[in-house]
């Protein structure tokens, strides 16, 4: 994982098992180890946005877990507010739920957990 | 070498325009910013796809976070991860634009020999009922019980093998059996064929002005660069084709810069039913609203579905409710509400040359959206969907404006002849000069444009 450091990552995995806990036969967003994918995503975020994503991730990085609940909680409210700083807050969700939700029903395990498959006839262009 | 025309641009617009230019016997260079993959190369899944195949590593917002927009960049643009889905315009949306922007060519009989010159060497295909999977089933069996017309989707594609199994959602991320007719398989390969050059990775970012030339600068694999030629086209569409004249300082030459931004904010609702749907196998987008009424209203609707990432994505909430939910994923129907959005945005660029997309929902598009959702609710009731779920999350796939057509300067940035208002060697064609948005997928326009941009190019 070339582009962000252990308190980042660690802060991805608090995120994404806070969105993405765990219930029935879906494992916990940590459990699955798709934050090893993150290179994947961020070799194609434009500099200046992944400068700001890493000082975010710094940041939730060192913040108690309790705190962290209350802020997606805070995050999510923002979807439909007029208020100030309702924007910023919009932006910040997109991008913590775009590289959980990535990294996470990007993973071929839980494509298995959901039975999707999908595929192309190729024969006829072997 | 030198080049009578650059195109800035290689998806539907700058392709054929490019193509057209060739043929017509011009020296021609096709830039595009984004990287040229083909069907055996082409990333094998979303993840992959969605942050190599589209500007800001997958998605970009609008200013004030509540809109995302998906623009390709890669060669053949938005053509490779688009569903290549071909619509004329009615005589509303040719109406409406005449009326907005002074142009007299925007009616019907004067566009269809464009149409049809560009349907040449396009498969177009009609879907069969034969082939709608049981989204499109929901879709028809629901709009029959209410009373309101659909009508089949028409797509340019070759044998996509559909009966073999072939699930067409994978070409989301470009068509590994090269039958989606893309601009990559079509008018790129033949415009090669005689000699049309494409540069990808090759970034522009102004253009530069002096004794009759155009000078191209930017950044081709990282490194600087500056190419020149008499003439240029930009086709990088309206976010790419503002911040291109805006960061060339015109401004101020231009007061309708980046105005008139549309772009069919498309609202998505998921039903749940207890048997299994499986909405993203087989031919996964193939039936629209064709009803008077909605297009009176000011949306169409649209069977539609997402693979997981998009699906995650656009449910809202997050938790053990929404994990329950995705547990579902073969469970759930989906119909979009694609509305016909008020030209009311407006593209700068603020620090450092970061592009700023201003683009609110007006009144009138929520009350357009707030329709759409409620017919989509009671359509889906009507289905017996035993749980509906309404996406808060807007996205925006048909960018429009920014460089809008017109007779006036002051209003407009593109004369009716396709030209930047006060030059003779800038043109525009492509979805940055409509003055508003149709309420109809402009592909296929943009193409008949840029077919009739080419011949007054030649003519010069």
């Amino acid at each position: 994982m070339r582009h962000l450091g252990p308190l980042q990552i660690k802060a991805v995995n608090k995120v994404g098992d806070i969105l993405l806990p765990g219930v029935g036969g879906m494992p916990s967003f940590s459990k699955t180890g798709c934050v090893q994918d993150i290179d994947r995503v961020l070799d194609y975020v434009p500099p200046s946005d992944l400068g700001d994503l890493k000082g975010l991730l710094l940041l939730l990085g060192l913040m108690p877990r309790g705190f962290l609940v209350a802020l997606l909680w805070l995050l999510e409210r923002s979807v439909n507010s007029s208020l100030p700083g309702a924007a910023l807050a919009r932006t910040i969700r997109l991008g913590l739920r775009g590289i959980v939700m990535s990294l996470y029903y990007g993973h071929p395990m839980i494509h298995e957990r959901m039975q999707f498959q999908i595929g192309v006839y190729m024969d006829d262009k072997r | 070498m030198k080049y009578d025309f650059i195109v800035i641009g290689s998806g539907v617009s700058g392709a054929r325009i490019a193509y057209e230019l060739n043929a017509g016997g011009a020296k021609v260079l096709l830039l595009e910013a984004g990287k040229e993959f083909g069907a055996k190369t082409f990333p094998r899944n979303e993840l992959d796809y969605s942050s190599q195949l589209f500007w800001g590593g997958g998605i970009e917002m609008s200013t004030d976070g509540r809109l995302g927009f998906l623009r390709a960049k890669v060669v053949g643009g938005t053509s490779i991860v688009n569903q290549a889905l071909l619509d004329r315009f009615d005589d509303i949306a040719w109406r409406d634009w005449r009326s907005v922007s002074g142009v007299s060519y925007f009616d019907a009989e004067s566009m269809e020999p464009h149409y049809k010159a560009v349907s040449k060497g396009l498969d177009i295909r009609h879907f069969e009922e034969e082939y709608f999977n049981p989204n499109a089933r929901i879709f028809t069996r629901a709009f029959d019980k209410l009373g309101y017309g659909w009508k089949p989707l028409d797509r340019a594609q070759g044998d996509c093998k559909l009966d073999k199994g072939t699930d067409c959602i994978v070409c989301l991320g470009g068509c590994p059996r090269d039958s989606k007719q893309s601009a990559l398989v079509t008018v790129i390969r033949e415009g090669r064929k005689c000699g049309l050059i494409v540069e990808p990775e090759w970034e522009v970012d102004r253009l530069e002005f002096s004794a009759g030339e155009v000078r191209v600068v930017g950044l081709q694999l990282g490194k600087q660069q500056e190419l020149t030629a008499p003439q240029v086209v930009l086709a990088a569409g309206a976010l790419g084709n503002s911040k291109i004249l805006h960061r060339s300082g015109l401004g101020a030459k231009l007061p309708a810069l980046g105005t008139r931004f549309s772009c069919h904010p498309q609202l998505m609702t998921y039903a749940y039913f207890s048997e299994v749907i499986d909405a993203h196998k087989g031919a996964f987008q193939t039936v629209k609203s064709a009803d008077p009424k909605m297009r009176e209203w000011g949306f169409k609707l649209e069977n539609v579905f997402a693979q997981p990432i998009g699906t995650g994505m656009l449910l809202p909430g997050y938790g053990e409710q929404h994990q329950k939910r995705m547990s579902k994923f073969r469970h759930y129907a989906s119909m979009e509400v694609a509305l016909r959005d008020e030209a009311t945005g407006r593209i700068t660029v603020g620090k450092g040359g970061k592009l700023m997309i201003d683009k609110k929902l007006t009144d009138v598009d929520r009350a357009k959206g707030k329709r759409g959702l409620e017919l989509v609710r009671e359509l889906f009731t009507a289905a017996g969907a035993q749980e509906i779920i309404a996406c808060e999350q807007a996205f925006g796939l048909h960018l429009m404006g920014g460089c809008p057509i017109g007779t006036d300067p002051g209003t407009s940035v593109t004369s009716p002849e396709f030209k930047l208002h006060g030059f003779n060697n800038v043109w525009l064609a492509d979805s940055s000069v409509f003055p508003g948005a149709p309420g109809i997928n402009p592909s296929f326009t943009i193409m008949a444009l840029s077919h009739r941009a080419a011949q007054g190019m030649l003519k010069r």
